[in-house]
């Protein structure tokens, strides 16, 4: 079944300007991983930001978990989607780990004694509750974030997206935060994961790729599908994951290894 | 020599509860001409370390030594702190956040004027650096408040380059940036390399590390855990680095356990990898 | 940043610190008022002060507030002092005088009175400073919100927005440290480009002009964010939200508050005796006239 439809979606910040985003047409299954690459400026954050309902006065119609996106639906479709941002610092809101995770219950007015234990549990699901106390400053830019996951995730929705969530992170802070997601994957299917970004090698472990340029999207589709082509994606200003560089350079000096081969199956087939 | 590094240890926030040891007794050398990477985790104290380079910081104990200038612990001031910063350019992290003049020339021409140019020598310095960024005369007049973010951090960049240093810092000079503009900027670097600078880049990105480098420095808790030749940095166990490890040595460690052991050959791109493996195959 | 550590909360453990911060602020502007009472005369006054000294160290003492911060935030005073005692020299009063003359300045006769009147005046001042700075750095900055909230919250019937400004207040202080981490990285970003944030005032203005506008840009673009973040996990500003920190008043709040209320009291009760006196011996009068001024 599909949690997101959008279609014809057309946008612009301010009517001088060229349409940010034009004629855009996606679809994305329940309990989907969709990666949504695209280079700066590419009309991707923007996207994420008009499905969220933070961009009003768009064309065209998106309809999420069944309700149209519209005023009166808003409320009610902000339960069921919500958004990890770029920024660690920004998205920071309480004074402390717990008053962050708070933040949110509070507005969906939690009973102030069920409260404390939606908190410590979602805390241990992003493996932040040996800080509860903790302020912003004395914590990483990964642990941060993990915060803002855990902050969204006790609202429990149906939707997550992650704007560049980990562009300003460190490998380390990147890793915390991908092994964070599989594991949100792994306990919870149903769940549906939006990632917008342009770490390639990121894209590859989704399960469904939608490569946006200008404001359109040129491309969707598996990993395999969408990544197979070096050169096209060189052309379409994107990095070319190690994996697909190193078969495409192989096959050109005479190997035959099948696209989608995984690592060791290369090495296998190198060492022979 | 360039810059030598002698003993230094700094530690921030001394006698509070607060207290932090970023650097412990480092002592290393980066010389003229080189591209030095310098690499670590958040915290290794990668940052504090190029900050005293130009004089941001003053270490604790030891000395430094940039060319003519020596940067003592047991001076009270730094001496000639200005023609250091002249000798010395550092570019920050985002350093499009320190963008702030009305148009993008001024603004560039900020580092000129602050060194004692005058208006006019100033502008052409400004211009000269943003035509070596492959920014034109269209964008002198604009206010780099309007500009793309590629376009802000090519700006930000010739504010450095048109104090004309010596030496060239650059923490995370491609942090945030899509590859198009990613090459760019490093392109620009290598010219600037060319050209006879000294380059000292901060990196997280290994792939760059690899191609661009021919000197790593590897910080781990404010100590160094490694300084050599970048093709030498995963050769011991790779388990124990605090890095990200390239797809490429992880490549290697898989031949390596099915018994094609190719750490002698100082592989640094597929494409070098491909030709000894075609070789490997032809024989 | 040596200077922004006056008051600043620090994170022990004891009984003033557990407190209410509503009842601590309450108790704070109770004893500052009581310190406030101007007495006829002056030996009230001095014991007065003798007892409130003693009362404020006995509670630093609980609150483990640091009494070498004090001093030193005790020292940027000195300009007031100053200011104070000219005002006390060249502005003359008539009651109470204590007559001896201390020294004479071009034939201006300076009187011992001016001296104890500009001591007595900071002296209290001081008081005052320490128990500002004991409710700050024993009262976590979001609970001074909360507790601001709550004080407010009558006010809404008139439509004030106490929880807006509430809200305000404690993202305000939240992005302080973020905002400081800032202005640092900023200004070594412009002196790498050779800005001079200590030399001549051309320069200096054109350093800080080079910070200030950054700054602001960024804090700008963080605004948007946080709004954003805010928005999407379902903040509404008129909407009702529940509470996850909330103020409770203990029973060593009710303790607090019966003592300084006593205090009060009896500071009450003395003022109203010492305004009926007539007469009495003024013991700073005795002692000066004794040692024979």
């Amino acid at each position: 079944m599909n949690i997101i439809e959008v279609k014809n979606l057309t946008y612009s910040y301010s009517e001088e300007q060229i349409n940010t985003l034009h004629n855009v047409n996606l679809t994305i299954k329940r309990g989907d991983y969709v990666s949504i690459l695209g280079h700066n400026g590419s009309g991707k954050s923007t996207l994420a930001k008009v499905i969220m309902g933070l961009c009003p006065n768009y064309q065209g119609t998106i309809t999420i978990n069944g309700k149209e996106l519209n005023k009166e639906n808003l409320a009610a479709i902000r339960k069921d989607i919500v958004m990890v941002f770029q920024n660690p610092d920004n998205q920071f809101i309480g004074a402390t780990v717990e008053d962050d995770i708070a933040f949110g219950l509070e507005n969906a007015q939690v009973p102030h004694k069920e409260m404390r234990d939606i908190i410590l549990d979602y805390a241990n699901k992003v493996g932040m509750s040996n800080y509860l106390d903790k302020e912003p400053s004395n914590l990483s830019g990964g642990q941060k974030q993990r915060v803002a996951i855990a902050g969204v995730l006790a609202l429990n929705p149906k939707i997550i997206i992650f704007d560049e969530s980990t562009s300003m992170l460190d490998p380390k802070g990147k890793k915390e935060i991908y092994g964070l997601i599989s594991l949100l994957k792994k306990n919870n299917p149903d769940l549906t994961v939006i990632s917008i970004t342009h770490d390639i090698e990121e894209a590859y472990l989704s399960d469904y790729i939608v490569v946006m340029n200008h404001g359109e999207v040129i491309k969707e589709g598996t990993p395999n599908e969408v990544l197979k082509n070096a050169s096209e994606l060189a052309k379409q200003n994107l990095d070319v994951p190690f994996q697909v560089k190193l078969i495409d350079a192989l096959n050109k000096s005479g190997f035959d290894i099948k696209e989608d081969a995984s690592l060791e199956e290369v090495g296998d087939i190198v060492c022979r | 020599m360039s810059i030598k590094v002698e003993n230094v240890s700094f530690t921030y926030s001394k006698k509070t509860p607060n207290s932090y040891e970023a650097l412990h007794n480092v002592s290393l050398e980066i010389k003229k001409n080189s591209i030095t990477g310098i690499v670590g985790h958040t915290g290794s104290g990668k940052s504090t370390l190029v900050q005293m380079f130009n004089g941001l910081l003053k270490p604790e104990t030891g000395t430094i030594t940039v060319d003519d200038f020596v940067i003592d612990s047991k001076q009270k001031k730094i001496k000639n702190v200005k023609q250091l910063r002249k000798h010395v350019g550092l570019v920050f992290q985002f350093p499009e956040y320190q963008l702030f003049d009305e148009t993008v020339e001024k603004d560039v021409s900020f580092g000129p004027k602050n060194f004692g140019m005058n208006n006019i020598d100033a502008l052409n310095k400004a211009h000269e650096a943003l035509a070596m960024m492959g920014i034109d005369e269209t964008y002198y007049k604009r206010s780099p408040f309007e500009l793309s973010g590629g376009e802000k951090r090519k700006v930000a960049l010739a504010g450095i380059l048109a104090i004309d240093p010596d030496i060239l810092i650059l923490d995370e000079p491609t942090a945030g940036l899509d590859p198009k503009s990613s090459l760019e900027v490093l392109t620009l670097v290598e010219k600037l390399h060319e050209q006879g600078k000294t380059i000292v880049i901060i990196t997280h990105d290994m792939d760059l590390l690899f191609r661009y480098c021919d000197h790593v420095v590897l910080l781990k808790d404010g100590n160094v855990a490694f300084d050599g030749k970048p093709e030498n940095l995963f050769q011991k166990n790779i388990d124990d680095l605090s890095i990200d490890v390239p797809k490429i040595y992880q490549f290697l460690d898989i031949l390596k356990k099915k018994g094609l052991d190719l750490s002698k050959e100082n592989i640094r791109s597929v494409d070098e990898l491909v030709k000894v493996l075609t070789e490997r195959r032809k024989k | 940043m040596d200077n922004l550590t006056f008051g600043r909360y620090s994170p022990y453990n004891t009984v003033v610190h557990k407190l209410d911060p509503r009842n601590k602020i309450f108790l704070m502007i109770l004893f500052m008022v009581g310190i406030f009472f101007q007495f006829k005369l002056w030996s009230v006054s001095l014991i007065m002060s003798g007892v409130y000294l003693i009362i404020l160290i006995i509670i630093m003492l609980l609150s483990r507030v640091s009494f070498v911060q004090l001093f030193k935030s005790l020292g940027s005073m000195w300009l007031m002092v100053v200011f104070l005692l000219l005002i006390y020299i060249f502005i003359p009063t008539t009651t109470h005088k204590i007559e001896p003359e201390a020294f004479k300045i071009f034939n201006y006769a300076v009187y011992w009175d001016s001296f104890c009147r500009a001591g007595y005046i900071i002296l209290r001042l001081v008081m005052m400073l320490s128990l500002t700075m004991i409710l700050t750095s024993t009262t976590k900055p979001m609970d001074m919100t909360y507790a601001f909230e709550w004080y407010m919250t009558p006010l809404k019937l008139i439509r004030f927005p106490a929880h807006e400004i509430a809200m305000t207040l404690s993202i305000a202080l939240r992005f302080i440290p973020t905002l400081l981490d800032e202005t640092n990285r900023i200004m070594k970003a412009q002196e790498s480009r050779g800005a001079d944030f200590s030399h001549g005032i051309g320069r200096r203005f054109r350093a800080i002009i080079s910070l200030m506008i950054p700054l602001f840009v960024s804090a700008i673009d963080r605004s948007e964010e946080l709004a954003n973040a805010m928005e999407v996990r379902g903040y509404d500003p008129r909407a009702k939200r529940t509470k996850y920190r909330l103020l409770r008043f203990h029973f060593k709040d009710l303790l607090a508050f019966v003592l300084i209320g006593c205090i009060f009291a009896g500071i009450i009760t003395l003022f109203v005796f010492d305004q009926q006196s007539t007469g009495g011996i003024d013991i700073l009068q005795v002692i000066f006239n004794v040692k024979g001024f």
